[in-house]
């Protein structure tokens, strides 16, 4: 909110006054009350100390009366008589009858004995009673008394009892004169207001918490039935007076004073209400308030006018200000008034001449600046501007580069789609992943495969997963990537399917560092099922032939011995034809039934402990008469004697036979086969070696040897009778033995020949247990 | 070491050319042979007659060598027997041997002078 500047002035000095006046007023008031609360308490406590005053004498004054009477000769006399005598009985009806009427402060008088029975009373109905418990018979005994307050049962209303003993001219106690003394009289000293104002008032209260004097706020007087136990009655009666401000049997807020009268025992109430109290200080806030609003419309009145003599002149500043601002360097401010405000205009004026002289030489300086400044500028100019072609020359080169780079992009993604194409058309599944196996590319086989769902993301350890405790992708990798070598699982279960699996490393061209590798899995479920067709019908064909073989064989030995008669020469020699040609039927189907049992799994490794230079002896020994029947030399060259190892000796005869009946084959007579046994050097573990100096392996050939039925062209030249399965079952039981082969041909330092090596490892070769066979066939 | 008393062996195999062969070998070489065709028929033989040596061949049909070897060993007749078939895998040699077969003969790799030799070698061996 925007305020001017007089009427800021004026509300503050109107809020300081207002300030000070409720302080003053509040403080006024304060001493006020508390002067007014001192002076009542004053008065409260001299009208109770008129009204015990008052009371006392009242009592005194009864006592005094009843002794008189007790006291007078004649009426004692008479008393004693009748007390002791029980004579003179009208007289005393007559004395007590008289002291009623006579005195009009009596309601009832009576006589009671030294036993306390009252022998006469105004009140008929009280005589023959026995009063002798009461206090106001015991107190009596001695001298005058007054007893406390109480109510009469009968009469339901407050009274007293003044008592006097009865004495003889002995002085000796006959009896008890007592009235009951008429309440009203000690009423009307409490009704008097003596300046207690409209709501003060005075009663008293018994030891008994009763009322027994009228009360101002309850209508029809003394109530028999107001009992007050309120805390400063309960003390007073306890003999402690009390005085404050405390809330009345009407629940109303009083000033009171709280007096305790031991001679009867009754609390003396003396209070006044609060409001009516307090009454002056309303008059005095009212009257105060008046003074207060005079005293701010003044103040107010008298703030504006100072306001004003302060703020014109300001004003008039404010207008020169404006005019400097604008540039009127001539302006003048004329205000003559002799203080602050003056001194100021005259400065203002001193300094407006000063600035005009100051503007003229700036002005100059100000146009040389500037031009100076046009200078930079233009230069600044020229070095954008040449900056400026730079950067278009840049533009222009960008936008070539980003064409470039847009171009080649297409080319890539279009490469990409192509590739990704491919990939996901192949069969198998396929997988490219980066050396912590995050993978980077992947096919439709791969998920199809292992039955994932297309949407699922794919992870090596998903795929180990699911291959189960089959096949470990990571591992695996690891075993692969080490020497960077391309990796083939043949066999992997899932479920009832098998899968083949192809591990490749990426090699980074020319830092020759693998940065990640390639899983390719194939389903291999429906070859694997043909293949094992296969071998099982190989398997059961040539059980089948091996018996009528057997026959054929058999029949020829005997033609050929002569069990059955001699042979002509010619008939001699055709069964030698039929035998050999039956001999080599049966050692094909003795093949095939090798072949076919490695391929089912149906082929033992048995190893035992055994001396390789024995055994390789025995064989050489088994073919020496083919050997010489070719004129080759042999040469048995075992080094290692003993050579024992853990070997199969099937497997050993297996080999022998194939190595050496090949060099047999392939080796022109007059030609060396040297069987060797050597340790490997470096791998451990013995190198069984068969070289002969024959027709060697066509360097072409040499990788395909091994396959099955591969048979190469010079060695189909040399013996068309070959069934290409020899070096085959060779190399398939050698390793599954854990034994390696290989072939140098022609070997080192000769130049022609071949040579086979069987590497045993130091271990010896490897147990394996046949499968389970499945319906073998029936001779 | 081996009496002039002709020895009487007992053939049975479901091949009838075979067992032809085998009994006119023997034959010759101066036994005295029996052929059955199938394992049910070698066990009434036996039952019947008493034979020096059994030669007989694993796979036939319905009662074959296994359950011949079998009935044999409960029929306790102090005969040894030689087997002699196509089968050529560990296990079958084993199952055979321990049915108290004295040996084994693998058909593919024997001729009939090996089958003599060891027919006569069991015989002498059984003293028979």
């Amino acid at each position: 909110m925007k305020l001017s500047l007089s009427k800021k002035i004026i509300l503050t000095v109107e809020l300081v006054v207002i300030l000070v006046a409720i302080s003053s007023v509040s403080t006024a008031l304060i001493v006020q009350k508390n002067t007014l609360e001192q002076l009542t308490n004053a008065q409260l406590q001299s009208v109770s100390v008129l009204k015990e005053y008052n009371i006392k004498r009242y009592i005194n004054h009864v006592i005094e009366e009843i002794n008189f009477t007790s006291e007078t000769p004649r009426t004692r006399d008479t008393l004693v008589q009748f007390l002791q005598n029980k004579n003179k009985k009208n007289e005393v009806y007559t004395i007590l009858q008289d002291m009623v009427s006579e005195r009009d402060i009596y309601s009832d008088i009576f006589i009671m004995d030294r036993e306390g029975l009252i022998t006469a009373s105004t009140n008929s109905s009280e005589e023959g009673k026995i009063r002798q418990a009461e206090s106001f018979f015991l107190n009596a005994k001695e001298e005058s008394a007054i007893q406390g307050f109480y109510y009469n049962v009968l009469t339901e209303k407050p009274e007293l009892i003044a008592t006097t003993p009865i004495k003889n001219k002995q002085g000796i106690f006959m009896g008890v004169l007592a009235a009951k003394i008429k309440i009203e009289d000690i009423s009307n000293i409490m009704l008097e207001k003596s300046g207690l104002g409209e709501t003060g008032e005075t009663f008293i209260v018994n030891s008994s918490n009763q009322v027994v004097t009228s009360l101002l706020k309850e209508p029809g007087g003394i109530l028999k039935k107001t009992v007050l136990y309120l805390p400063q009655v309960e003390d007073c009666l306890h003999g402690n007076s009390n005085s404050g401000l405390r809330t009345d049997y009407h629940s109303d807020e009083v000033y009171g004073y709280w007096r305790y009268l031991p001679e009867i025992r009754s609390c003396l109430v003396t209070k006044m209400d609060s409001s009516e109290v307090l009454e002056p200080l309303q008059k005095i806030v009212l009257t105060m308030l008046i003074v207060i609003g005079i005293i701010i419309l003044l103040v107010g009145a008298f703030g504006y006018l100072v306001s004003q003599s302060i703020i014109n002149p300001l004003l008039q500043l404010s207008v020169f200000a404006s005019k400097i601002k604008g540039g009127d360097f001539g302006a003048q401010v004329n205000i003559n008034s002799k203080d602050e405000i003056g001194d100021l205009a005259a400065s203002f004026n001193v300094m407006t001449v000063k600035l005009q002289e100051l503007y003229a030489t700036l002005d100059q300086k100000v146009k040389e600046k500037t031009s100076e400044l046009s200078n930079k500028v233009e230069e600044v100019e020229k070095s954008k501007m040449a900056i400026l072609n730079l950067l278009e020359d840049i533009e222009s080169e960008k936008s070539k580069v980003d064409i470039l780079v847009k171009e080649r992009t297409q080319e890539l993604n279009l490469e990409k789609a192509r590739l990704l194409a491919s990939i996901n058309s192949l069969s198998f599944g396929f997988v490219v992943a980066d050396m912590n196996h995050h993978i980077l590319l992947k096919n439709r086989a791969i998920v199809e495969l292992l039955n994932f769902n297309e949407k699922d993301d794919l992870y090596i350890d998903n795929i180990s997963e699911r291959l189960n405790d089959h096949f470990d992708v990571k591992s695996q990798v690891e075993i692969c990537l080490k020497d960077k070598n391309v990796c083939e699982i043949k066999e992997i279960g899932f479920g009832a399917k098998f899968f083949r699996g192809i591990i490749a490393p990426i090699i980074m061209q020319g830092t020759d560092d693998t940065i990640g590798y390639v899983f390719l899995l194939e389903d291999i479920t429906e070859a694997r099922a043909i293949d094992k067709a296969k071998s099982e019908f190989v398997s059961l064909a040539s059980h089948q032939l091996r018996t009528p073989l057997s026959a054929i064989n058999w029949y020829g030995e005997m033609l050929l011995e002569g069990d059955v008669g001699k042979l002509t020469p010619e008939q001699q020699k055709f069964m030698e034809e039929i035998t050999i040609s039956s001999k080599r039927m049966s050692s094909l189907v003795g093949t095939l039934l090798n072949v076919s049992r490695m391929e089912m799994g149906t082929f033992p490794v048995e190893p035992e402990s055994l001396d390789l230079c024995k055994l390789i002896e025995e064989e050489v020994k088994e073919l020496k008469f083919q050997l010489a029947n070719k004129s080759i030399e042999l040469e048995s060259d075992c080094n290692l004697k003993p050579a024992i190892t853990s070997v199969d000796p099937k497997i050993i005869s297996i080999v022998m036979q194939n190595f050496l009946t090949n060099s047999i084959k392939y080796t022109p007579a007059g030609g060396k086969v040297v069987v060797g046994l050597d340790k490997n050097d470096d791998l451990g573990g013995i190198v069984l070696s068969v070289t002969d100096n024959g027709h060697g392996i066509p360097k072409e050939d040499q990788d395909k040897i091994f396959m099955k039925m591969y048979r190469s062209d010079n060695a189909r030249a040399l013996d068309a009778d070959g069934n290409g399965l020899g070096l085959y079952m060779v190399k398939t039981i050698l390793e599954a033995s854990g034994c390696k082969i290989s072939l140098e041909s022609p070997p080192k330092g000769q130049k022609e020949g071949t040579a086979f090596y069987v590497h045993i490892p130091k271990e010896g070769m490897k147990q394996v247990k046949a499968k389970k066979r499945q319906g073998m066939p029936m001779s | 070491m081996f009496n002039d008393k002709k020895h009487k062996v007992l053939i049975a195999d479901d091949d009838s050319l075979v067992a032809d062969v085998l009994s006119r070998k023997l034959i010759t070489e101066g036994f005295e042979v029996v052929v059955v065709n199938d394992g049910q028929q070698a066990l009434d033989r036996l039952k019947k007659e008493k034979f020096d040596l059994l030669l007989i061949d694993l796979t036939m049909p319905d009662v074959d060598g296994f359950q011949v070897l079998s009935e044999a060993q409960k029929m306790d007749l102090k005969m040894p027997i030689l087997v002699m078939s196509n089968l050529s895998q560990p296990e079958d040699k084993k199952r055979a041997k321990d049915l108290g077969a004295w040996n084994y003969i693998v058909k593919g790799n024997v001729n009939t002078k090996d089958i003599v030799e060891e027919v006569r070698q069991c015989i002498i061996e059984h003293k028979c």
